[in-house]
């Protein structure tokens, strides 16, 4: 087994998002189809080795978030409010989020996570669209921001040169 | 244990690659109420061993994965480099149970997984740097007849994937322990007599050691503590531990080793227990905490 099961993984990014902001959001699994990057949307992923698997074989973790939950995020993490951060602060803080949120879905024994790296919409669609699994749960927050966490398992590990 | 309290400046580095996360540790340290506090930073672990050529902290904080050098790689370079009693602890999202192991065989005091709550991560650091330093630590560590890397070493095999404190305490009295309580006999080359030296640990350790072993979760371990379920069968970790420790005693020149010949749960109200706990001819006392596990005692004293 590669990943704690969906009831699990609800639980765990509710504790996770709630260390990271400060701020307690359920978490619920979506269609993947429902899910569209938007313009201010900012993309991480980081990719993850399959021990005793064949080589080709991987697995991402995605995080899409919002501008307005980057901003939120970081304001938290570095303890500042929002108007003293910078990009570069945002892009730490979601690359972080993204570690934190997804290192906790996948078993450690059999999976080893890479370093986080930001990538445009149009990479993170491409990544999408050559994954044949794909499991998603989004933020239930309608009024505020959004965050999309998304384990991807993708049929060539190639795909990675390609960013 | 002397209680002289020096108001002097505590120091901490950490090192990780989000800068983030270095300002959610840094809050978490500020946390801990010490007097005076010293924070350096580092984005890497080679500038983090630029760093520690002239800045000697209390604790090294650090990331596993990072760029560069992994936290593992440079847990070993710092040890190779600047000793085996570098105090270096693991915050990571890293939970192998492999990786856990392989980061304590290298020195790792403890590993803390993110996220994580400010009162375990407070309860973690204070056991390992605790705010009332006492004056002269060294004098203190002569006068235990055990070094605290060796022990705590041996206790992190059998505690594989949870955090956990070892904290060297006064010592252990007839208060400290439970009911019932498993006490080991150490004699020199396997004889039982005449007895050399005596391990004694309550039953909340006890439990932790086997629960831990037995991958029981905390409620499971904290009820066969609490229902007094814990029988001989359930005392194997225990024994294998105490094995362990009497190889890490440091003997006084000219004494051979010595191993322990036999382990059996005794009542607190054995007459002799008493007698034994106010024996000093070199001790060693610590207090175990697992954080939503339990906390125990151990004591080894030499008679």
């Amino acid at each position: 087994m590669l990943l704690v099961s969906k009831n699990e993984m609800s639980a765990k990014l509710a504790k996770s998002w709630a260390f990271l902001s400060g701020v307690d959001l359920t978490f619920t699994e979506r269609e993947p189809h429902t899910i569209h990057l938007h313009q201010h949307d900012m993309a991480v992923v980081i990719p993850v080795t399959l021990l005793k698997q064949a080589s080709s074989r991987a697995m991402a973790i995605g995080l899409i978030i919002d501008e307005h939950e980057a901003h939120r995020v970081a304001s938290f993490m570095f303890g500042i409010s929002p108007e003293q951060l910078t990009e570069e602060d945002v892009r730490d803080a979601c690359k972080e989020s993204c570690n934190v949120l997804g290192g906790g879905l996948i078993f450690d024994e059999v999976n080893k996570l890479g370093i986080p790296q930001e990538i445009s919409g149009d990479n993170f669609l491409s990544l999408q669209q050559s994954s044949s699994f794909n499991v998603t749960f989004s933020s239930n927050d309608p009024y505020d921001g959004r965050i999309v966490l998304t384990i991807l398992d993708l049929n060539d590990n190639a795909i990675w040169s390609k960013f | 244990m002397s209680s002289n309290i020096e108001s002097e400046t505590f120091r901490f580095l950490l090192v990780d690659d989000s800068r983030a996360i270095q300002s959610i540790l840094r809050r978490a340290l500020e946390s801990c109420g010490y007097p005076n506090l010293e924070i350096r930073v580092a984005g890497d672990g080679e500038i983090a061993m630029e760093i520690l050529e002239d800045f000697k902290p209390d604790l090294i904080i650090t990331d596993w994965h990072m760029p560069k050098m992994s936290g593992l790689e440079f847990c070993q370079a710092v040890m190779q480099v600047f000793g085996k009693d570098t105090p270096i602890g693991f915050v990571t999202t890293e939970g192998g149970e492999e990786e856990i192991s392989e980061a304590r065989r290298n020195g790792a005091l403890f590993v803390i997984n993110k996220p994580f709550l400010d009162e375990d991560f407070r309860a973690v650091i204070l056991g390992v740097v605790p705010k009332e330093r006492v004056k002269k630590p060294e004098v203190v560590e002569d006068n235990m007849i055990v070094d605290y890397k060796p022990f705590n070493e041996a206790l992190g095999e059998y505690i594989v994937d949870h955090q956990f404190t070892l904290t060297p305490c006064e010592p252990i009295t007839l208060n400290d322990l439970t009911e019932n309580n498993l006490i080991g006999l150490y004699g020199f080359s396997r004889k039982p007599h005449p007895v050399a030296g005596i391990a004694v640990m309550d039953m909340n350790t006890v439990g932790i050691l086997w629960g831990l072993s037995a991958n029981k979760n905390g409620i499971e371990i904290q009820k066969a503590i609490a229902n007094n379920a814990l029988k001989d069968e359930h005392m194997t970790a225990a024994r294998a531990f105490m094995e362990d420790i009497g190889a890490t005693v440091k003997m006084p020149a000219g004494k051979e080793q010595i191993a322990l010949t036999r382990a059996s749960i005794f009542n607190r109200t054995f007459q002799r227990l008493e007698m034994v706990l106010k024996t000093n001819s070199g001790r060693a006392d610590f207090k175990l905490k697992v954080p939503n596990i339990g906390e125990g005692s151990i004591a080894l004293i030499l008679v």
